[in-house]
């Protein structure tokens, strides 16, 4: 009796562990049996065909480093033309030796050309396939998208991954990109009261220190006449690299379609309205005006002091939506802080009345900046990408009186007022500044 | 004779939880979205509210039966038909849902993991769970749900926790959704989400305790209709209306946006684990509930020759769906619509019968005494 139980229990254990041996045999893949994705590039083909690029990982280059020299070979170039994102997919897999795979893809970008006509067919196609993930970053290239990917170098990063996530995620401390996720498109895209944006991306045309000054000329001035840091759009940033690829500014939409472009500084001026803004350096012209030191990028007669803010959300901002008749009135109230991190004129802002002078002027400055970019939104794209419609969405009790009050009609006639308030925190780590041509007179 | 089976409050408690929660993993976030809106909350709360007051006069009308279950209380309003009548409702209802449940289990499986293995596969490997579970019994079930709730309810709570930060307060409104007159009217085919709730009165006689059957009652409706609303709440909060109703597993989705720094990026992989461990002991459950209810029923002797032929109808009836939305559609138009009444109706029914005529009984022999 005893030796049958035993028998029993061993072959009950047999089995437990077979199964847990055995389980996922039938459908095992192995890891190396894939070629993995790292990036996507979707451009308009040829006969109404999708150009799909695929940058792929090379698992070994990226596995045990590479010696100096080898840095590009961690990635390689396919480029295939395919009617669907998964027809595309099937013709890499009958040419590849291996099974393409996009769990580890970390950014897909469209070319603006695509996603002028609509984007919602292909977001769908993500959202629905398992192997692209929710945080996968959306980038519009200003140019073609393969263009891009052929133009990427990993340079200071040998992951290709992370190089990507790296890049995306500058967002958090130059605030000159938004912060670009594929999910968070797509709720955007589906929201009644909200529209997407992605980061804007293109490849530089800048070869040498030369092209520099044909760059910076074409740069959008404001109506302040000067062209500060974030006054650019990706492929025109004045700088010369080894790596051709550019990432600044935002595509806005209206619903999946792109219908416009914002530079770096109006793609700061978005985080800050939406509540995202997590760390960004933010110049501006000194009050004083005093010229003593020469402009950032200018070359010009009269010599501009600047001061340089890192700015971050004190509070997250508060927008509210009144109707008045048909119009809607929007109040937006932001409260930043900032840290001073330099300082071109002898003024010592770091206390006293000069403190309380640069904070009013700052928040001035950055209520006009604000005015303009919610008046550029509503004039130029009629697109609420500020999402201001969720303040009024909540006075509503039922879903069919929402819906028939049609907010997105409605914003194209809002009305804005705006107030920052903007308060220097810290001076770095010095709390005064003396110039020097107080110890050494006017001569230095 | 009174079975020798005991199971602890707790035990019990875990398993009515488990059994009334577990919708949650399927489908249950988007389906409440579906009927009312960004107010499909709202409905849970309304709904687990009704089913508490129906469930406190179920209980007083209970306390005259203690120690009986559902099938006694048959018997006692109207007789052996009566038992076999109620059995038989009750097994209807388990083997409507059991197939169903077992079927959108298994496609979630094929859905999120095993992609490539055939169905049919996947609905066998749940069913040797489910005949092994059956075969041990209810104090072996009772006791595993002891174990295995309190880390289900953390790894839901954790999911929870970790899309706080994704709340949009604005994504909930407009406040009423589709509407007081829709949240009414589908309120009370959602009262079917509680039809689980009839394992309460299966359980009856092996507790412990028989009188504290009210509290664990009252603690399983009170914690899985906490778990309701705080996962569709959750659920409309990151995923406003319409966009709700896309996703096929909310829950599943929301653990797949969840990221912690650039490292934890895939924690859903981890909850699979934990799902499909819920889905064997809702499934093992049910399988000993339908064998036992056939047995009482029809007073055999023995159950567990009964488990291998129940479990190949469960199979073979999970099968039958076309497609995984026909089997969603059996759930909502049919199983929501009328399994609330086997489940708050029919015992409300016979306990008042069988009140009466043990009422009527005591009255005849007291003026027999006197």
């Amino acid at each position: 009796m005893v030796i049958k139980r035993d028998i029993k229990k061993t072959i009950l254990l047999f089995i437990i562990l077979t199964l847990l041996f055995i389980s996922g045999c039938y459908d095992s893949i192995e890891v190396d049996d894939m070629a993995y994705v790292v990036s996507i590039g979707f451009d308009k083909g040829i006969n109404g065909n999708l150009r799909m690029t695929l940058l792929f990982a090379v698992p070994v280059a990226v596995g045990v480093g590479v010696e100096i020299g080898e840095i590009g070979e961690s990635t390689t170039i396919f480029t295939v033309e395919a009617p669907t994102i998964f027809g595309g997919m099937n013709i890499a897999n009958t040419v590849l030796s291996k099974r393409v795979n996009f769990s580890h893809a970390k950014l897909i970008i469209i070319s603006s050309e695509l996603a002028r006509e609509g984007v919602e067919k292909y977001i769908n196609a993500f959202i629905r396939f398992r192997e692209f993930r929710p945080h996968m970053y959306l980038g519009i290239s200003r140019g073609s998208a393969g263009e891009f990917l052929k133009n990427t170098k990993t340079i200071l990063e040998v992951n290709p991954a992370k190089h990507f996530e790296l890049l995306f995620e500058s967002y958090e401390y130059t605030g000159l990109l938004p912060n670009s996720r594929l999910e968070d498109f797509y709720t955007k895209m589906e929201c009644t009261c909200d529209q997407p944006v992605a980061a804007l991306l293109d490849v530089s045309r800048l070869e040498d220190t030369n092209d520099l000054q044909a760059d910076l000329s074409a740069a959008k001035t404001t109506d302040r006449d000067i062209v500060m840091e974030g006054d650019y759009k990706a492929g025109e940033i004045p700088v010369v690299f080894d790596t051709k690829i550019n990432s600044m500014g935002m595509a806005v939409f209206k619903a999946d379609r792109m219908v416009g472009e914002l530079n770096g500084r109006e793609t700061l001026l978005y985080l800050i309205v939406t509540g995202n803004l997590v760390n960004a350096v933010y110049s501006l012209p000194d009050p004083e005006k005093k010229t003593s030191a020469s402009g950032i990028f200018q070359d010009k007669t009269e010599k501009i002091n600047y001061i340089s803010i890192r700015l971050s959300q004190a509070r997250k901002p508060f927008i509210t939506v009144k109707m008045k008749q048909d119009i809607p009135s929007i109040s937006l109230h932001v409260s930043l802080e900032g840290d001073i991190l330099s300082v071109d004129s002898d003024t010592d802002y770091s206390t006293g009345e000069e403190l309380a002078q640069l904070e009013e002027y700052m928040s001035g400055y950055l209520e006009k900046d604000i005015l303009e970019f919610m008046e550029k939104t509503r004039d130029v794209f009629n697109s609420d990408i500020c999402a201001t419609g969720k303040s009024i969405k909540k006075t509503f009790l039922l879903w069919d009186d929402w819906i028939n009050f049609r907010w997105m009609d409605k914003y194209e006639k809002s009305e804005f007022q705006v107030y920052a308030k903007v308060s220097i925190r810290r001076s770095g780590i010095t709390i005064k500044q003396i110039p020097v041509q107080h110890l050494k007179g006017e001569a230095k | 004779m009174k079975p020798k089976i005991k199971i602890g409050n707790f035990e019990a408690a875990c398993l009515l939880l488990n059994m009334l929660a577990s919708k949650i993993i399927l489908d249950f976030p988007r389906t409440v979205a579906e009927d009312a809106g960004s107010a499909g909350w709202l409905m849970v709360f309304l709904v687990s509210v009704a089913v508490f007051c129906i469930f406190f006069l179920i209980s007083r009308l209970y306390k005259r039966f203690e120690g009986n279950d559902i099938l006694d209380i048959g018997e006692r309003a109207l007789g052996e038909t009566g038992k076999a009548i109620v059995g038989l409702l009750v097994i209807v209802q388990f083997m409507v849902i059991i197939p169903i449940v077992l079927r959108q289990f298994s496609e979630d499986i094929k859905v999120i993991s095993l992609t490539v293995t055939p169905i049919s596969g996947i609905i066998l490997l749940f069913c040797i769970g489910m005949i092994t579970g059956a075969y041990l019994g209810i104090e072996t079930l009772a006791r595993i749900h002891a174990l295995a709730v309190p880390v289900l309810a953390a790894a839901f709570v954790l999911i929870l926790a970790m899309s706080v930060r994704r709340f949009d307060l604005s994504k909930i409104t407009p406040w009423l959704g589709l509407g007081p007159g829709v949240i009414l009217k589908k309120g009370v085919n959602n009262l079917s989400i509680y039809s689980e709730l009839i394992v309460l009165f299966l359980v009856m006689p092996f507790l412990h305790k028989q009188s504290d059957y009210s509290g664990i009652g009252r603690y399983g409706i009170v914690l899985s209709g906490l778990f309701f609303v705080l996962s569709s709440i959750s659920y409309l909060l990151i995923f406003q209306y319409p966009m709700a109703t896309e996703f096929f597993l909310p829950m599943y989705q929301l653990a797949r946006s969840i990221t912690i720094g650039r490292f934890l990026t895939r924690i859903e992989a981890g909850f699979i684990l934990i799902w499909a461990s819920s889905a064997f002991l809702y499934l093992s459950s049910g399988l000993y509930f339908v064998t036992r209810l056939f047995q009482k029923s029809f007073g055999l002797n023995a159950r567990k020759p009964l488990i291998i032929p129940f479990a190949i109808l469960i199979f073979t009836l999970s099968m039958v769906p076309e497609n995984l939305y026909s089997t969603l559609q059996i759930e909502m138009s049919v199983y929501r619509k009328y399994a609330w009444m086997i489940t708050l109706l029919l015992p409300l029914i016979i306990l008042i019968i069988a009140s009466i005529r043990a009422g009527g009984k005591k009255k005849k022999e007291g003026m027999e005494w006197s």
